[in-house]
């Protein structure tokens, strides 16, 4: 091998990682930000190895419900195809609002392929499906599916790149250590109550129940919470934290965003050096 | 290198004297202890390069969060660059630790590989996405030819064969029932890689690469034409075993084009290699018109499905003739690799029928007990024939194999 045939694999290796890293950084610093909302995945799907498997409102689409623009009179679309979904803000979240054929000249649009199809229903990829976590921690983001967020890049070919996982909108995801960090920190339950509008003396059967949910987590002189936690199926949640003043306010799963309950009370939490504080949170489902 | 056996001959003949003799037995002992010593050498350096590898690549799974993305990727790109470098000047400029350095290259095979998916974990690029292999065969790709190693071209081999797979998983829904046919498109790259394999003899240079690539693929022919040989791989999909699916010829366009432009590969490299004999070999007649039937028949299982047992006998016979071409075209080139390769392949083919004719006709037993013995009483024979042959072809030998095609 000669000293230029060296020099130019070593130069052609450097050229790749460049050009893979400025395609995406481009998109990354100067696309146009919109928020996805994620919808519930069969949990078959959803964490596989150590990846997530995300997907979008926007990912089921009706050709019932949406405008499909530059179709020809005969035209249909295939498994395959090639669509740029135009993007409306309703709200914080970015929704479908149509399907171009053809790139189109202005608005937010996202680009993505047909996966599959179902009668007029159209399953949709926009190469965002995947969110790589650190090992083993997989299983904390499958529990908040339904509730997550995504914020994404998109450059002016609609071409999308995950931003980060947000939850709720306002809040970035801060994953709590696998290992504690500290020898200090919160372990405790979240109830939801009551379960009987009329409670009798020793029915056992009204007791409260113990209540999976997201906890989110902010030091008490401030506004911003620091991280959002997900306790296990039995109620159960541990976190490590250094000794300080803490609100713990879980984030119950609402029928609709309307509806007033379950409603649970935020908690103010002392811990100290040292120590694990033990809390109950409760959640109020409103039944009297 | 001459042997024992010729040596005494030309003293018999008097060719050379006594003295002669035995000083070109010494000689002949000591290149074979060295050319052993640095083959144990080489080995060890690539295996110890495969071990570092996969250790960077599960670095990268593990997705460490103590280190920043930034952090991670300069670690990567700098091991990358400085293994390749490191291995570089041991092999070329100092030529102190060739062996070394030539694994520390390929370590840097593998670490460019593990960048390149490092950089896809930081941008979420989807799993499983195809691309990402096929830039990592890309960039494996001149480093096979400005160093033409074997490893460097199993590596490229093995990549091309994950890109298929990755491109197979990614497009999986889109494909549906096709995927069963998944065996007959393997099949057919196969082949594709055994033609083009033969265009690397036209260069002395790369003789090493043409071997690896075609024992690659003939490995892998076989491999495959095994798998077609089960009629629920060669007619089953189109009996409607796999959810809606009837006697037709494919179900997705894109799967069809996938599997055409693979077909239309290994028939044209065939067609080169059968006029063009870049191997300058005396089997080359054989193997590509071997090469060419294979590539024909089983594009015309693709296009032309049956739903009866058809394809499955064509298949077996397919197999059985394969195999004992592959064992006779491995005894006219004297090659054990190409032996051993039509022999595995005609024993597992015995194996398999052997179960599906008698299960059911013999008691459990009696099923077994046949069974052991004509896997001992084979094992016997192939060991006794492998043993002659070797010593054969070692006594036979008067230089080191410069014999092309597939050996």
């Amino acid at each position: 091998m000669s000293k230029k045939v060296f020099l130019f694999i070593g130069l052609f290796w450097l050229a790749i990682f460049a050009v893979f890293i400025a395609s995406k950084e481009s998109v990354l610093r100067g696309g146009q930000e919109v928020l996805l909302q994620t919808v519930p995945v069969d949990p078959r799907d959803i964490f596989r190895g150590d990846y997530v498997t995300l997907r979008y409102e926007i990912s089921t689409l009706d050709q019932a419900d949406v405008v499909i623009f530059n179709r020809g009179w005969n035209e249909s679309l295939g498994v395959g195809d090639k669509v740029y979904v135009n993007l409306l803000q309703d709200g914080e979240y970015a929704r479908a609002d149509g399907i171009n054929l053809e790139q189109p000249d202005s608005g937010i649009f996202i680009a993505g392929t047909v996966k599959s199809m179902y009668g007029s229903v159209i399953n949709v990829d926009y190469g965002i499906e995947s969110y790589f976590v650190p090992e083993g921690t997989g299983h904390d983001i499958e529990d908040l599916s339904g509730e997550l967020a995504v914020r994404v890049a998109l450059s002016s070919s609609g071409r999308a790149v995950i931003k980060e996982l947000v939850y709720p909108p306002s809040l970035p995801i801060v994953l709590p250590p696998k290992t504690p960090t500290t020898n200090s920190g919160v372990k405790g339950i979240v109830l939801l109550g009551p379960i009987c509008p009329v409670m009798r003396e020793g029915d056992s059967s009204c007791d409260d129940n113990l209540y999976q949910t997201t906890i989110g987590i902010r030091e008490v002189n401030s506004r911003n919470p620091m991280a959002a936690i997900t306790n296990d199926t039995r109620g159960y949640f541990e976190v490590s934290l250094p000794s300080g003043v803490y609100i713990f306010e879980p984030v119950p799963r609402k029928a609709s965003p309307d509806s007033p309950f379950p409603f649970c009370a935020e908690q103010t939490v002392v811990v100290n050096e040292g120590s694990f504080t033990d809390v109950v949170l409760h959640c109020d489902t409103g039944i009297r | 290198m001459v042997d024992k056996i010729q040596i005494e001959e030309w003293v018999a003949k008097g060719t050379i004297t006594s003295e002669q003799a035995s000083k070109m037995l010494v000689d002949s002992s000591a290149f074979k202890k060295d050319k052993s010593s640095n083959r144990f050498i080489s080995a060890l350096s690539t295996i110890g390069a495969i071990l570092l590898g996969l250790g960077a690549i599960l670095f990268v799974s593990s997705n460490w969060d103590v280190l920043t993305d930034v952090g991670k990727t300069a670690i990567l790109v700098l091991a990358t660059l400085g293994a390749y470098t490191l291995g570089y000047f041991m092999k070329y400029k100092w030529q102190n630790l060739p062996r070394t350095g030539g694994a520390l290259i390929f370590l840097g095979a593998l670490l460019f590989g593990a960048t390149v998916f490092l950089l896809a974990q930081i941008y979420n690029v989807n799993a499983g996405n195809p691309t990402l292999v096929l830039i990592w065969l890309v960039g494996v790709l001149p480093l096979v030819y400005s160093l033409a190693s074997v490893p460097m071209a199993g590596l490229s081999a093995l990549l091309f064969y994950i890109w298929i797979a990755s491109y197979l998983w990614e497009h999986g829904s889109e494909f549906g029932p096709d995927l069963y046919r998944t065996p007959a498109l393997y099949l057919v790259a196969s082949i594709a890689l055994f033609g083009f394999g033969a265009l690397h003899y036209l260069s002395p240079k790369l003789h090493k690469v043409a071997r690896a690539y075609r024992l690659f693929g003939l490995r892998l022919s076989l491999a495959s034409l095994f798998v077609l040989t089960f009629e629920f791989f060669s007619s089953g999909a189109n009996k409607g075993w796999f959810g809606g699916y009837r006697g037709e010829a494919a179900y997705s366009g894109e799967f069809t084009i996938f599997f055409a432009i693979f077909a239309v590969l290994a028939i044209l490299l065939s067609v080169v290699s059968l006029f063009f004999n870049p191997a300058r070999a005396d089997t080359n007649s054989f193997e590509s018109s071997l090469a060419l039937t294979l590539a024909a028949l089983t594009t015309v299982f693709f296009f032309f499905p049956a739903t009866s047992i058809i394809y499955s006998v064509i298949f077996n016979l397919a197999l059985a003739g394969v195999g004992i071409g592959t064992i006779y075209t491995g005894y006219r080139r004297e090659d054990m690799k190409v032996i051993n390769a039509g022999a595995f392949w005609i024993a597992l083919l015995i194996l398999a029928r052997y179960f599906d004719f008698f299960w059911d006709m013999l008691s459990t037993s009696v099923f077994f007990m046949v069974g052991g013995a004509i896997l001992i009483l084979g094992g016997i024979a192939l060991e006794r024939k492998r043993r002659e042959l070797k010593a054969r072809f070692n006594s036979a030998t008067p230089a080191a194999p410069t014999n092309p095609a597939i050996s």
